[in-house]
């Protein structure tokens, strides 16, 4: 009797010191669909005569962020709500709780494509090179000046810098995504859907999530993509300073990495051409997604382009 | 049985104690936990000749709980730069252990038991959460982050120190190390403004549980007050901050120690002639501080 008594004074001890941390977290995952448009521009043919070309590859990096909620009127575009503002021209902070991207920024390996690459866009090394030096007709250099003219030479450059030995280390070109056996179109981020928009698929990893307790209302997702400029292709969210650096020879160059507060200034960093949420459409549909619960199936359309 | 089982019960209540107060080192008496420093003014530092003037030295000890000690005081905004300096006892260096490429300057062991760290933060005293007082005046540590509640009601802590401290892997948050000095400036102080400058106690000698310390509030930026000094690395700007507590001034001969390592002489030299004196009066660490480590602690190849 009295050895069952301490087993249980035991058992009620250690239960009554058990530690939970209750904090519970949750893989968010859902679409984003950019629309045609946003994949379109008018460029040159071979013959000089101008045309209208679709394409995923004019898709830049896509940003998301949960946030507490999504406000109009503080810029010309849905824009989430900022903390207090301590320093005069500097936007206040946007406090996230999470987020992700569809595309990152790489080291491309030659200092002419630093901020110009952003990964899952391009299947192979051919089709990097081919991409500036035919379709926008911009010609990719290297250290020393000379045109590059094959794909396979910035591979190897890759892996001279990186001391790498398989194109899946330097996380520039595609992998087999859907393991078909073949690295191809089918395996780059967007994809281009019925209605003739793009779609990828997107996972916000282990998020804790957060709701107002008295409404139930829960954190907002809300994003861009940053599409990259007219003349030379660069991406404004890039920061050309940082990223790995490279010394060697004639080469003095940072390959580019994200600026760190896109997600908390994000304003800072959105200009025209970028593409963002919709805002309320007069019927009470607006573009961001106010989560309910961490099982809400999300689609968001990024279908408002910035003027300015 | 009956006293078994009480002492069990008695003994799993105490191990649900999450206070963690058993952890931290003892209060000790005569030297505060938490300790404020009043008001203090700006000095102006144009030469080596300023620093005697301008040094205030004390101490500082465990508050004996869980709760967080330091060093606080406030000065007012002068409408230019500020540069706030603390140097935390004594001097620490890493042996140089290596047997192909050694450091002779560090190849004798410090003495790793008295030497401390202060973690320095500074900004407006409004954005202080801590009562600055000292302990028996019911003085608290707290920090720089205003709580700021978002949209959804959840707290947002946003850290407004300017003491910017930058490091090669951090372009601010940083520290300096134990017993290292440490110092920001504070830029464009506004004028007649309230600042609070807090050095946060990281740790405290393991040897005594007393940590002295030694602070410069200087006009201008710490740049130019270091340019100003001939002082060879920081460790040299302040002199004198290991504390002797029978007489509360600094050790005598920890003068001569700091002008040794400050010279960069090797460091056996000095502790060679230490350790000659302990040999020769066994009471020597007793009634001088002592400085430098045992050699028989030196790591071998594959040992720790």
């Amino acid at each position: 009797m009295t050895r069952i008594a301490l087993i249980s004074l035991a058992l009620t001890a250690i239960s009554g010191c058990a530690y939970t941390d209750d904090i519970e977290t949750t893989n968010l995952r859902g679409k984003v669909v950019i629309p045609r448009e946003a994949a379109t521009r008018t460029m040159f043919a071979a013959d000089g005569t101008t045309e209208e070309v679709t394409d995923s590859r004019l898709i830049g990096p896509v940003y998301l962020g949960l946030f507490p909620s999504i406000q109009e009127g503080l810029v010309e575009y849905p824009h989430p709500e900022i903390g207090p503002i301590f320093q005069t021209g500097v936007p206040g902070d946007a406090y996230p709780y999470g987020g992700t991207t569809i595309g990152d920024f790489r080291f491309a390996c030659v200092e002419f494509l630093a901020c110009k690459v952003s990964s899952g866009r391009f299947t192979d090394f051919d089709d990097l090179l081919g991409w500036f030096n035919t379709r926008l007709q911009i010609e990719v250099n290297d250290a020393s000046g000379a045109p590059i003219e094959t794909g396979e030479y910035i591979r190897q450059t890759c892996y001279e810098m990186l001391n790498y030995t398989t194109d899946d280390e330097i996380r520039l070109t595609a992998r087999d995504e859907n393991e078909d056996g073949i690295i191809d179109e089918k395996d780059l981020d967007f994809q281009e859907n019925a209605d003739g928009d793009f779609e990828a698929d997107f996972t916000i990893w282990q998020q804790e999530f957060f709701k107002d307790e008295e409404t139930g209302q829960g954190f907002s997702l809300w994003g861009w993509m940053d599409s990259p400029s007219e003349d030379s292709f660069r991406f404004s969210t890039c920061d050309q300073n940082q990223g790995q650096r490279e010394t060697e020879y004639a080469a003095d160059f940072r390959g580019g990495r994200q600026f760190t507060n896109l997600l908390n200034q994000p304003s800072q960093y959105i200009g025209g051409g970028d593409w963002t949420v919709s805002g309320d459409d007069g019927e009470g549909n607006v573009g961001w997604h106010v989560y309910e619960s961490t099982d809400d199936v999300v689609v968001i359309r990024l279908d408002n382009m910035v003027e300015n | 049985m009956r006293i078994t089982m009480l002492s069990f019960a008695m003994l799993t209540a105490v191990g649900c104690d999450y206070s963690g107060d058993f952890l931290f080192a003892g209060a000790i008496d005569g030297v505060r936990g938490v300790d404020h420093l009043d008001t203090l003014t700006p000095a102006t530092i144009e030469s080596d000749a300023d620093i005697d003037g301008a040094a205030i030295f004390g101490e500082i000890g465990p508050t004996g709980t869980a709760a967080k000690g330091g060093v606080t005081f406030t000065f007012r905004g002068t409408g230019d730069h500020v540069c706030v300096f603390v140097d935390p006892e004594a001097v620490f260096w890493n042996q140089s252990v290596s047997t192909r490429t050694p450091t002779p300057q560090y190849a004798y062991p410090d003495n790793v038991f008295d030497d401390g760290d202060l973690d320095l933060y500074a900004g407006f005293a409004t954005y202080y959460n801590g009562t600055p007082a000292t302990e028996e005046s019911g003085g608290e540590i707290g920090d720089f982050r205003v709580r700021y509640q978002d949209g959804l009601q959840e707290e947002v802590s946003i850290a407004l120190s300017e003491c910017v401290i930058s490091s090669s892997i951090d372009d601010s948050g940083a520290h300096a190390g134990r017993g290292s000095p440490e110092y920001c400036t504070l830029r464009n102080t506004q004028p007649g403004v309230s600042y609070l400058v807090l050095m946060e106690t990281w740790s405290t000698p393991l040897d005594d549980d007393r940590l002295g310390y030694g602070l410069l509030l200087a006009h201008g930026t710490c740049a130019d007050m270091l340019n100003a000094v001939t002082a060879s690395n920081d460790e040299c700007v302040l002199r004198g901050e290991t504390i002797d507590p029978s007489t509360g001034e600094a050790y005598p001969n920890s003068y001569e120690f700091e002008d040794h390592f400050c010279s960069r002489a090797p460091m056996g030299d000095y502790c060679e002639a230490e350790r000659a004196a302990q040999r020769g009066n066994p009471n020597y660490c007793e009634n001088q501080h002592c400085f430098c480590g045992d050699p028989a602690d030196t790591p071998s190849g594959g040992s720790f």
